[in-house]
């Protein structure tokens, strides 16, 4: 299996067809059952000719060689073994419908309204039969007195698992306030989903940034932006309270990363300034007037500080260590007068040496996506787990891709330095806030297709050759979920298990806990 | 016969009492249809209540899930005119019923006539303000029909099981309103189940009543996402940090309960019916109106009105309210000076009504302001063409209701996204509009726009506006009110409404150069006379001897205003600058305004 996704376009094909063939074969059972007492044609006849009041039946059908207006869009995706019952539903106007999930071994069969509803254990059992191979799905729809049978489509299963759980902030997209806020843990293999944090616990302060350390759930941070708030870094399950402002840093830590080796968090320091657009098309522009990177030493308690990161003749932001932790990845500009400069501002993907012993950097920055080349911006490196590539964001300027529509994902490869725009992933609205499965070969992000408003989460395989697939959107139970729902994902991460903590443990945390001051050091 | 059976009805029917009792629900029917009509229709709008079952089921997120369900359902109403009004009357007459019920199953005697009505007349008072939704009554309502079931079940052993698991019950569905059944239990069993006394099964069970309050509440908690402070005394997810005034209707039940058990018959058997009749009336009144005076907001209401006219598109009632209620705050300046400039005469009339300085221009957008000046925000935005502020002004009015959801804001950020061309995003409020019961067919009827490039030109609505749209972007700050005029007049010079707007601005905020400034750039009414207000302005530039009176001449300057402001100038002089001299004459002039309004700052 050397290219997974080419293989995966084949067996489409193949698949389609004979699964098409079992499909009408199966659906005509009844008839052949009774054929064989008395006669199949006179059954045929009787059937079609004399009993027009079943002629609602799904097989006698007006066929239609376009593939069913689903939503979300499944059609033709690759999805992970372990991942919930992919309900969707019909978009176009119809009341009934029939679809048939067909395997090699079992289906699943659904008659319903427009929405499909997979009952999760037999979606489960198919799923499993069905690892590296795929699923088809045939879909008839009942309008305007008629079925219509659409062309089927496949679902390929890959038996590449994602990590099982994802978190996420909810935010309504009111740009730059918010009110009610919270961080939730989802099930990806139910559809179970649990707040671990909510500001209303918190005195209605601001979460963000929840980020675990490589897709660890017991090693987790997160800022709490209220009075008495400061980093909180959660360790199983025990949480530190971390004041990382000091006099002499811009602010306090910001955009964050874990070291793999666990005693070090790298984190931007910036005056974020967010302002409004005034054409139609366009909404919130957020930019920095300021920036550094530094080096959280969380046993030493020091935020380290390295001349290259914090130079006043550059911006630098969205840290990232490389998975072996000897490099930082951090995208850099050369500064200017904002917001005079606010759109001709772009930042390069750059890497510095990284001493794990120490906690200092090098002294030699290298560009590995020059801005100047690609006369794009870059932001929120993030290298996959099993240091291949490094997944960014890349749009036309600044450093906040979420209202920027031409924000697109980007992949580099480590290896040769080559960058796949991944055309299959992207889409013409924004998307960015990318995490990565520990197995590097699944990743998520925030996209707003669609309406271009509210994110929501998709998932997409990368094969071993780094060919991506069709993402997919986060499955729900009701399928309308997503038209009715008025926040947006923000920041999705994977982990490999539940965070051990609750939304009450983090209450206690953040109102018993001391914040513990960090001393700043220059090395 | 027939005599005496006569005077047992007329003993059995108390007719006063009836008829006061009709007349107590008349008064209340009118209050909520006349006096508290536009917070009716303003408490509709901070919902968007949808017919679906996932709907439904986010109501198990909170406790109080069946009250608060109920009520919002019955809020829906509020839309219709009257609605509000009788489903707030017809929910009071149930709980009157029901408490009347409760107390008299309780005492076991006839008790004050009027008792019942004291947690109906608290109800009434917290139904004033807007903070207090009507599931909060329906709330105590089914507690108190769980109360009746409890104290009517005779076996002391299943009164026990169901008073416990009722406990736990009522507080997911009614949240804490379960007091009510606590209180009257602990009662009940000490001093009328009789049959009970102090065995030590009834002690450990009256311990378990005390605490199950506190153990449900505290032990959901987690579930339910709540401070313990929250947990405690959570009425709905609109009253989650309740005051006292919203805890009334609930703490005045559980008072009455309590007095149901005092032995009241004694005492009024002493007392002349009649006496005890007027007694109760002028308790009841003197409660009553005060509460109403103290909890109830008619200057709101008034404001809520010029709203509510604003918001169907009817200026003329609005500019004809403005005059009528002569109001002096920054709300109903804001609204009055709307709908001065949307029938062009802004700058004729500004210093005709109220003006606090800049702040009657627009409403500040920010996380420290009340929720309802959000709310109110983005129509000034809308109105003078700026859609990318005015939807801002929308999301964060929405982020900022009660419950992070407003239907009228939703329909605006429809016509918003309609204009913009942002179908899809119209698209998903339409579809989630098309879910409720009254917006239903707002929604559907601007559904045929959406990707329809052909029906929004022929809609005047969508094409004045896309005519008066920004083209050329400019990044600017968050209530950077000057900015924004200044860039709706660079971008269309014929925005009448933004220029005039900005002027104003300029002179509201007594800065004499920028509006000169200003006029020179934007300023082209040929020929015409000039607005009353710019001329008086322009006076004060040039005879301060910044301007040049012939670079104004081409305006034509009325002889009366010039005559007046020698005069003005003249009295002025002679009275060394103090303004009682002025006021009569010149008192609505800007030369006025601008010598003697004060301008106060935080």
């Amino acid at each position: 299996m050397s290219n997974i996704t080419e293989m995966f376009n084949r067996k489409v094909r193949r698949d389609g067809a004979k699964h098409a063939k079992t499909i009408l074969i199966n659906s005509l059972w009844p008839l052949r059952s009774l054929s064989s007492l008395c006669g199949y044609k006179v059954i045929l006849l009787l059937a079609l000719g004399f009993f027009p009041g079943c002629m609602h039946n799904s097989k006698i059908a007006i066929k239609n060689d376009g593939y069913p207006p689903v939503y979300p869009d499944y059609v033709n995706v690759i999805i992970p073994y372990n991942i919930a019952p992919l309900n969707f539903k019909i978009t176009d106007k119809c009341s009934k419908v029939d679809v048939t999930l067909s395997g090699k071994k079992s289906s699943i069969r659904i008659k319903s309204g427009y929405k499909v509803s997979i009952p999760i254990n037999k979606w489960k059992k198919l799923i499993n039969e069905q690892k590296n191979g795929s699923i088809v799905v045939s879909v008839a729809a009942f309008s305007d007195g008629k079925w219509q049978r659409y062309k089927s489509f496949s679902i390929y299963v890959s038996s590449d698992k994602i990590d099982p759980y994802l978190s996420y902030r909810l935010i309504e997209p009111g740009y730059e306030v918010y009110h009610k806020l919270s961080i939730c843990e989802r099930d990806l293999e139910s559809f179970h989903e649990r707040a671990i944090i909510d500001n209303n616990l918190i005195d209605g302060g601001c979460i963000n940034c929840h980020t675990y350390a490589q897709q660890d759930p017991s090693r987790s941070f997160f800022h709490l932006r209220n009075k008495d708030g400061g980093t909180m870094i959660q360790i199983d399950g025990k949480f530190r309270k971390i004041n990382t402002r000091t006099d002499s840093t811009i602010s306090a830590g910001v955009y964050g990363n874990w070291h793999p080796g666990g005693r070090y968090l790298a984190f931007s320091t910036n005056v974020i300034i967010p302002e409004f657009h005034s054409i139609n098309n366009m909404r919130l522009e957020v930019y920095d007037t300021i920036s550094d990177v530094v080096v959280l030493d969380i046993v030493r308690n020091e935020i380290i500080r390295n001349p290259l990161l914090s130079g006043s003749r550059e911006f630098e932001t969205f840290p990232a260590f490389s998975t072996d932790g000897k490099r930082l990845f951090f995208c850099s500009a050369k500064s200017a007068r904002m917001p005079e400069n606010y759109n001709s501002i772009r930042y390069s993907l750059c890497a510095i040496d990284f001493d794990p012993v120490s906690g200092t950097c090098g002294t030699r920055i290298d560009t590995l996506v020059s801005s100047f080349r690609t006369g794009k911006t870059v932001s929120e490196p993030k290298p996959s787990p099993d240091g291949k590539y490094i997944l960014f964001t890349s749009f036309g300027y600044g450093n906040f891709p979420v209202w920027h529509k031409e924000a697109d994902l980007h992949l580099l490869r480590l290896s040769d330095m080559s960058i796949d725009t991944l055309a299959i992933v992207n889409s013409d609205n924004s998307d960015t806030y990318h995490s990565w499965s520990s197995d590097s070969r699944w990743f998520v992000f925030a996209s707003k297709r669609g309406n271009g408003m509210y994110g929501k989460p998709y998932f997409a395989h990368i094969d071993e050759n780094g060919k991506c697939s069709k993402p997919f959107l986060l499955p729900q139970k009701n399928p309308d979920f997503y038209d009715y729902f008025m926040k947006s994902y923000n920041i999705p991460e994977l982990a490999k298990g539940p965070v051990p903590f609750n939304p009450l443990d983090v209450e206690k945390a953040f109102r018993s806990l001391k914040a513990e001051q960090v001393k700043y050091v220059a090395r | 016969m027939e005599s005496g059976n006569s005077n047992m009805i007329k003993k059995r029917i108390n007719v006063p009492g009836i008829l006061f009792i009709s007349l107590f629900f008349i008064c209340t029917f009118v209050f909520f249809s006349i006096f508290y009509e536009y917070h009716i229709y303003f408490i509709e709008q901070l919902q968007v209540f949808l017919l679906t079952f996932s709907h439904f089921v986010g109501y198990l997120h909170k406790p109080a899930f069946l009250s608060s369900y109920l009520g919002d359902f019955l809020t829906q109403f509020y839309y219709l005119i009257g609605g509000g009004a009788i489903v707030i009357t017809v929910t009071l007459i149930m709980l009157w019923l029901s408490a009347g019920l409760l107390f008299k199953k309780l005492s076991n005697r006839s008790l004050p006539f009027l008792l019942p009505l004291i947690p109906v007349v608290f109800s009434w008072i917290a139904l004033c303000d807007p903070a207090f939704p009507v599931s909060n009554v329906i709330a105590i309502i089914i507690s108190v029909l769980c109360t009746l079931i409890y104290i009517s079940i005779n076996s002391g052993k299943s009164r026990i099981i169901f008073g416990i698991i009722m406990t736990g019950l009522l507080y997911i569905a009614t949240g804490s309103s379960f007091y009510i059944l606590t209180v009257t239990a602990i009662c009940y069993e000490l001093f009328r189940s009789g049959n009970l006394s102090f065995k030590p099964q009834i002690i450990i069970y009256l311990v378990i009543m005390l605490c199950a309050p506190i153990l449900f509440s505290l032990g959901l908690r987690g579930t339910y996402l709540l401070t313990s402070k929250q947990a405690l005394t959570y009425l709905s997810d609109l009253t989650k940090n309740a005051g006292y005034i919203q805890f009334l209707p609930l703490i005045s039940l559980i008072v009455t309960v309590l007095a149901a058990f005092l032995p009241i018959k004694r005492i009024t058997r002493r007392i002349n019916s009649s006496l005890l009749l007027a007694f109760q009336l002028i308790i009841l009144a003197s409660v009553l109106i005060p509460g109403i005076l103290h909890v109830a907001d008619f200057t709101m209401e008034k404001i809520l009105r010029l709203d509510y006219e604003a918001n169907h598109n009817r200026w003329d009632k609005v500019y004809d309210l403005s005059r009528k209620y002569g109001m002096h705050n920054n709300l109903s300046a804001y609204y009055t000076n709307i709908a001065l400039s949307k029938f062009g005469v802004m700058p004729d009339e500004l210093m005709e009504h109220y003006q606090p300085a800049t702040a009657g221009l627009f409403l500040p957008v920010n996380a420290n302001q009340n929720y309802l000046t959000i709310v109110l925000s983005n129509e000034v935005y809308w109105q003078l063409g700026d859609l990318n502020a005015s939807q801002h002004s929308a999301m964060l009015g929405t982020i900022f209701s009660p419950r992070a959801q407003n239907s009228r804001l939703m329909k605006r950020l429809v016509e918003i996204n309609i204009v913009n061309g942002q179908y899809d995003v119209a698209g998903k409020f339409i579809t989630i509009l098309e879910k409720t019961m009254f917006h239903k067919k707002w929604a559907s009827d601007r559904r045929k726009y959406l990707f329809n490039e052909a029906e929004c030109a022929g809609s005047k609505w969508i094409t004045e506006k896309r005519a008066i749209i920004p083209v050329r972007d400019l990044l600017k700050k968050g209530n950077d009110y000057l900015t924004t005029l200044r860039m709706l007049a660079d971008n269309h010079s014929e925005n009448r409404m933004a220029i005039d707007y900005l002027l104003c601005y300029h002179l509201l905020a007594k800065d004499i150069r920028s509006f000169a400034e200003d006029f020179n750039k934007y300023y082209s009414a040929g020929n015409m006379l000039l607005p009353k207000i710019y001329q008086e302005a322009l006076l004060i530039w040039i005879t301060s001897g910044a301007g040049n009176y012939k670079d104004y001449e081409k305006f034509g300057f009325s002889p009366v205003i010039m005559k007046d402001m020698a005069e003005y100038t003249k009295i002025f002089e002679e009275n060394e600058g103090k303004g009682y001299a002025l006021q009569q004459k010149y008192g609505k002039t800007y030369w006025f305004y601008y010598h003697f309004a004060t301008i106060k700052t935080k």
